[in-house]
C-alpha cells in the first residue's frame, strides 16, 4: 500500500457531536427494537435491527469516512458519498421499521404525553398523509435530485459548509420519502397497488439515467471547484466528472432496478405472499389475498394495548444507583474512601495556603491564584451538574470536626436562634462583595488566610456544637452546593420506601453502634431533595438494610414538590431559602458582568465623577445593591404581579419562597459558563504554577517545558457556542419548572401562563443580560492570557 | 422517575438533531495552484476569511511530473499582516493547541509570523494544515514555503480577510433553541387541553 493510500485511508473527520447522536438514535431504536422482539417476534425479527443499525452506519461512513474528506477534490468521491446518503441510507433505515421501535425506545411518559398529542393532531397527520403520497415523494426526491446539481446550487454547497450541510439534509430527507411508498416501513399501509411500484421505480431511473447522462458525455467540467483542485491519481478533470457520472447511472440505476424487478417478481408470482394492505374499499390484488413472508401484519395499532405488559413495568421503573456501580459504589461507600478524598484535598489546601502565604504574590503563578480560582470553581460546578455535591463528600474543612469530635468537645446545640439560612446567607453576600471588592483572585495571600481562617472558624464552630452546625448554617460555600445541587442529577435517596416503613431504629438519622447517623438531621424516608444534603453517605453506612443510594433524579424537579422535608420543613414557608437562592442566581451574573470591560470602565468612571481615591467603596456599594436590594425588590415585585395577574390567593410571601429556587437552573447555567470559561483559558496555569512552587522548595520534579502562554483548549468561537447552549439549557429547565409550579397553583393554563410570566419574564431578562455578559469583551483577572 | 427520563430522552432527541447539522470536513476553496521547480503546490483555505474568527490554511505538494501526493515535505506558511498594522501581544494568530510557532514573537509588534504546517492537524491526510485566527481584517500575504530534501519551492498569495459578522448573528441558531422548544412544548400542552377537551 502506498505511503498516500495509507493517508487517504487515514482521512477520517470524526464528529464527536454526530457520532453520539447516531449512537444514541440507535440506542433509542435498539431498546424499542428489543421491547417489540419480545412481544411479537415475527414483526421485529432480528434483521430490522440489523437493517436500521446498517442505515445509521452507513450515514455515519458517509460523513466520517475518507469519502468526505475527498468529496472537495474528486466529484466521483463526492459522488459515491451521495449515493449512500441517497439509496443505502434510507432504505436501510425504513427497512428497520423504525417508527414503532424509536417510538417503544423513547420513555413511556415522553411517547405518551410529549409526542403522543403532535401524532393525534389531525392536520399534522393530514399534512403526513399528503407527504406520504407516491406522487409527492417522487417529485420532491426529483427536485431534489435536480435542484442541487444545479452548478450553481452544487458550487454553492462545495464552498460554504453550511449549505453543504443543507445539500445532505436535504438529500436524506427526500430520499427516505422516496423510499417510503416502496419499502412501506410498518406499520404504514400502502395506498397504491404493488404492481404500480416497479413503474414508480422506473420513472426514477429514467431521471437518474438523465442526469448521469448529462456528467458522463458533458465535454466541459461543470463545476469549476473540479477543474480548479488538484489532480489526483492520474485523472483529469473531465475523466473524473465522468467517472462521476458512471458511478451515479450504474449503481444508482441498480438501487432503483433491482427492487423494481424484486417487487415485479413478487407480483407476478402465485406462490409467494405479499401483504399490501390497501386503503379501506380497495379492491383486493388480482392474485388473491397475499401475505408477505409473515412480516408484515394485518393492522396493529401502536397503541397502549402492546404496552400494558408486566415486564416492561418491571423494565421502566429501575432505578439507577450510582452506589451500585461495581468499583465506583464500593468506593462511595466506604469511609476510606471519602477520608482519601478529603485527604488529599486537605494537602492541596495546605499546599495553597503555604504557597499563597510564602510564594510570589502573582496569581498566574501561585497555587492560590491559580487551583481555587481556576481549577476548583469549574470542577465543582462540573461536579454539581454531573453528579452531584461531591466537594462537600471530599470536603477538607470538616476533617478538624473529627478532632474535636475525639476531645470530646461538640455537645452544646446550635442556639436556637441561628437555626435559619439568614445567617449563611448573610456571609454569602460578604463573600462575593469581598471576592469583587477586594480583588481575591489576584491576591494570593488574601485567599490563603481565607482558606486558613475557613479551617480554624470550621474547626471553632464543630468543636463547640453539635452535629455540622458549620455545614448547615454557616459555611457559604456548602450553601452555594446545597442550591446548586437542586439541579444535580443525583440524590442520596431511599431506594424503596416499603423497606422504611417498617424501620423502627431510623438508624439513618440517629446512627447505631457501626456509624453516626445524618449530622445535618436529615431523615432520609421524609428528606427530598439535595438541599442540605453533604453526600456525606454517613446514612448509606448506617441504615442496616442498605436501602439507601445515589439515586438518579430528575434536575430540578424536587422544587416543584411541597412535602413538609427532614429537617426543613415546607420549601414555601422558607424565605432564608428563597433569598439564597436569588443570591446564588444574581451573584452568578454580577460576578461575570464585572469582569467584563464595559462593566469595569463604567465603574471607574463612576469612581472618577464621585471623586474617590480607589474603588472599593463604589464596589462595595454596587454590589450591595445588586444582590440584595435588586433580587429582592425583583423578586418582590414578581410575586406581586404574578398574584394580582393570576387571580390567585396565595400568599406573596409563598409565591416568592417557591418561585424564587426555580430560577436555580439559569444561575447554575451562568456560574458553569463562567467557570468553564476561565477554565478553558487558563487550563495550563496549574502545571505552571506547580512547576514553579516545587522548584521553589528544591524539588525538580516537573521539568518539562510548557504551560505558559498556552493557548486555550477549544477555542473561542466554540466555548462562546458551549456557553450559550448552557446558558439556554439553564433557562429552559428554569422555565419548566416554573410552568409545572405554576400548574400546581393554578391547574388552568391560562392562569398558570399569567402566575409564571412574570418570573419567566426575569429568567428571559437574566438569559438575555447573560448573552450580553458573554459577548463582552472579558478582562482575564489574574490569568496567564494564551499568547502565541 | 418519569421526569428523569422524559427530561434525559429530550436531551438526547436534541442533541441528535443538534448533532445532524454538524457534519463536515470541508477543506474549503482553492487560493493558488502553481508548479514551481518538482512541486504543484495548492493552497486551500476556508472560503470566509473573517477576523477573530479561526479557519484552517491547508497545502498540498504533489510531484510536477507524476502528480502523486508528497507526504513528507517540510510546509512552512509566511503570513504577512496588512500593510501599516503591526500584530501585538494581544492579537493572537493562532489560537489553537497544537500549532508550532517557528518565528515572531509575542510582545514586540511584528508584521509576520511563521506557522508550521502539518499533516496531522488536517482531516484529509494528503494536506498540511494549520489553524489560523486572523487577528486583524484586510489583506494578509501568504508565502508558502515547501522543502523537500534538496528540493524547495516558493509560492505566494494573497488573502482577503474581512470584518466579522457581529458575534449576535453568529449565535442566531443557539438562541433561537429555546424560543423554539418552548413554542413546540406550549403546542404540546396547547394539543393535550385540546385533545382531553374533545375526548
Amino acid at each position: 500500500m502506498t505511503a498516500a493510500t495509507q493517508a487517504l485511508l487515514g482521512s477520517w473527520s470524526v464528529d464527536p457531536m454526530m457520532t453520539a447522536g447516531l449512537s444514541i438514535s440507535g440506542f433509542v431504536y435498539s431498546r424499542g427494537w428489543v421491547i417489540l422482539h419480545r412481544l411479537t417476534p415475527s414483526l421485529f425479527p432480528p434483521w430490522r435491527l440489523v437493517s436500521f443499525l446498517g442505515g445509521l452506519v452507513f450515514f455515519w461512513l458517509s460523513v466520517s469516512s475518507p469519502l468526505d474528506a475527498f468529496s472537495s477534490l474528486l466529484l466521483s468521491a463526492h459522488m459515491v458519498q451521495h449515493l449512500l446518503l441517497l439509496m443505502a441510507t434510507p432504505a436501510l433505515i425504513l427497512l428497520g421499521s423504525p417508527a414503532l421501535p424509536l417510538l417503544r425506545g423513547l420513555p413511556r411518559a415522553l411517547t405518551r404525553d410529549g409526542i403522543g398529542p403532535f401524532l393525534r393532531w389531525l392536520p399534522l397527520r393530514q399534512a403526513w398523509h399528503t407527504l406520504t403520497d407516491p406522487v409527492v415523494c417522487w417529485v420532491v426526491m426529483a427536485a431534489t435530485l435536480c435542484l442541487w446539481h444545479i452548478p450553481t446550487a452544487f458550487e454553492l454547497a462545495l464552498r460554504l459548509p453550511t449549505w453543504h450541510k443543507a445539500e445532505h439534509v436535504c438529500f436524506v430527507c427526500a430520499a427516505l420519502l422516496f423510499w417510503w411508498p416502496v419499502v412501506r416501513p410498518f406499520p404504514h399501509r400502502s395506498r397504491w397497488p404493488l404492481w404500480s411500484l416497479p413503474l414508480y421505480l422506473l420513472a426514477a431511473d429514467l431521471l437518474n439515467t438523465a442526469l448521469s447522462a448529462i456528467l458522463t458525455f458533458s465535454d466541459r467540467v461543470l463545476y469549476p471547484t473540479y477543474a480548479d483542485a488538484p489532480r489526483l491519481f492520474g485523472t483529469t478533470a473531465l475523466t473524473d466528472q465522468a467517472t462521476a457520472g458512471v458511478i451515479m447511472w450504474v449503481p444508482g440505476s441498480l438501487a432503483f432496478l433491482i427492487p423494481a424487478v424484486v417487487l415485479a417478481v413478487h407480483f407476478l408470482s402465485p406462490t409467494t405472499s405479499l401483504v399490501r394492505p390497501g386503503p379501506v374499499g380497495a379492491k383486493a390484488p388480482m392474485h388473491g389475498h397475499t401475505v408477505w413472508a409473515a412480516n408484515q401484519p394485518r393492522r396493529v395499532s401502536p397503541s397502549p394495548p402492546l404496552e400494558e405488559r408486566a415486564g416492561e413495568r418491571r423494565h421502566s421503573t429501575a432505578l439507577f444507583d450510582l452506589l451500585a456501580i461495581p468499583v465506583l459504589g464500593r468506593l462511595l461507600r466506604s469511609r476510606s474512601g471519602r477520608k482519601a478524598m478529603q485527604v488529599a484535598m486537605l494537602v492541596l489546601a495546605l499546599g495553597v495556603i503555604a504557597d499563597g502565604i510564602l510564594g510570589p504574590q502573582m496569581s498566574p503563578v501561585n497555587l492560590a491564584g491559580v487551583l481555587p480560582w481556576t481549577y476548583w470553581r469549574a470542577f465543582v460546578v462540573v461536579a454539581l451538574l454531573a453528579a452531584g455535591n461531591f466537594f462537600c463528600m471530599a470536603c477538607p474543612f470538616t476533617l478538624p470536626r473529627e478532632l474535636g469530635r475525639r476531645a470530646g468537645l461538640g455537645l452544646r446545640p446550635w442556639p436556637r436562634a441561628l437555626r435559619s439560612k439568614w445567617f449563611a446567607v448573610a456571609l454569602l453576600v460578604l463573600f462575593f462583595v469581598g471576592y469583587e471588592a477586594f480583588g481575591l483572585w489576584d491576591k494570593p495571600i488574601w485567599t490563603a488566610w481565607l482558606i486558613l481562617n475557613y479551617f480554624l472558624v470550621a474547626f471553632a464552630i464543630d468543636a463547640l456544637f453539635q452535629g455540622a452546625s458549620f455545614c448547615k448554617y454557616v459555611c457559604p460555600i456548602g450553601q452555594f452546593q446545597f442550591i446548586a445541587s437542586l439541579v444535580s442529577p443525583f440524590e442520596v435517596k431511599v431506594r424503596s420506601a416499603d423497606a422504611c416503613a417498617g424501620c423502627k431504629t431510623h438508624d439513618c438519622l440517629r446512627g447505631n453502634e457501626r456509624q453516626r447517623g445524618c449530622q445535618m438531621d436529615l431523615f432520609l424516608p421524609r428528606k427530598s431533595g439535595n438541599l442540605d444534603c453533604t453526600f456525606c453517605l454517613d446514612c448509606v453506612r448506617a441504615c442496616p438494610q442498605g436501602n439507601i443510594g445515589l439515586i438518579a433524579t430528575a434536575p430540578g424537579m424536587t422544587v416543584v414538590g411541597d412535602p413538609p422535608r427532614s429537617s426543613l420543613g415546607r420549601l414555601s414557608r422558607r424565605l432564608d431559602l428563597a433569598a439564597m437562592a436569588l443570591v446564588f442566581v444574581f451573584a452568578a451574573f454580577v460576578n461575570a458582568a464585572f469582569m467584563t470591560a464595559p462593566v469595569a470602565s463604567w465603574r471607574d468612571d463612576l469612581v472618577v465623577q464621585l471623586g474617590l481615591g480607589s474603588q472599593q467603596g463604589v464596589t462595595i456599594v454596587l454590589l450591595f445593591a445588586a444582590l440584595v436590594l435588586a433580587p429582592a425588590a425583583i423578586a418582590l415585585s414578581a410575586a406581586r404581579a404574578s398574584r394580582v395577574l393570576s387571580c390567585v390567593s396565595i400568599p406573596v410571601r409563598e409565591l416568592l419562597c417557591r418561585f424564587s429556587l426555580c430560577l436555580a437552573p439559569l444561575g447554575a447555567a451562568m456560574w458553569a459558563a463562567h467557570f468553564l470559561f476561565h477554565l478553558n483559558a487558563g487550563w495550563a496555569s496549574g502545571w505552571t504554577a506547580l512547576r514553579r512552587a516545587t522548584q521553589d522548595v528544591g524539588l525538580h520534579l516537573f521539568n518539562l517545558a510548557g504551560g505558559e502562554g498556552s493557548p486555550p483548549l477549544i477555542s473561542a468561537d466554540a466555548m462562546l457556542v458551549n456557553q450559550t447552549v448552557v446558558l439556554d439549557a439553564g433557562l429552559l429547565l428554569a422555565l419548566y419548572i416554573g410552568w409545572r409550579l405554576a400548574l400546581l397553583y393554578a391547574p388552568r393554563a391560562r392562569d398558570a401562563l399569567r402566575l409564571l410570566a412574570p418570573w419567566g419574564g426575569l429568567a428571559m431578562a437574566l438569559y438575555a443580560f447573560g448573552i450580553w455578559i458573554l459577548l463582552q469583551p472579558m478582562q482575564m483577572r489574574g490569568m496567564a492570557g494564551p499568547t502565541f | 422517575m418519569k421526569s428523569i427520563r422524559q427530561i434525559q430522552t429530550w436531551a438526547a432527541v436534541l442533541l441528535f438533531f443538534i448533532a445532524l447539522g454538524m457534519v463536515q470536513a470541508d477543506i474549503g476553496v482553492v487560493r493558488l495552484r502553481e508548479v514551481r521547480g518538482p512541486f504543484v503546490i495548492t493552497v486551500f483555505t476556508g472560503s470566509e476569511l473573517v477576523r477573530g474568527t479561526a479557519s484552517d490554511v491547508s497545502v498540498m505538494v504533489q510531484r510536477r511530473d507524476s502528480s502523486e501526493p508528497i507526504l513528507d515535505a517540510t510546509v512552512n506558511l509566511v503570513f504577512t499582516a496588512p500593510s501599516g498594522a503591526d500584530l501585538e501581544h494581544g492579537g493572537p494568530l493562532c489560537g489553537l493547541p497544537g500549532v508550532t510557532l517557528l518565528s515572531g514573537t509575542a510582545g514586540s509588534p511584528t508584521r509576520q509570523v511563521v506557522l508550521s504546517a502539518r499533516r496531522d492537524q488536517s482531516s484529509n491526510k494528503l494536506l498540511y494544515a494549520v489553524p489560523v485566527n486572523w487577528p486583524l481584517a484586510g489583506c494578509w500575504n501568504l508565502e508558502t514555503s515547501v522543502r523537500q530534501g534538496p528540493d524547495s519551492a516558493k509560492v505566494a498569495c494573497e488573502l482577503a480577510v474581512g470584518l466579522p459578522t457581529r458575534q449576535l448573528t453568529r449565535l442566531l441558531p443557539y438562541l433561537a433553541l429555546p424560543l423554539l422548544l418552548v413554542a413546540l412544548f406550549a403546542t404540546n400542552q396547547w394539543l393535550r387541553c385540546h385533545l382531553s377537551e374533545r375526548q
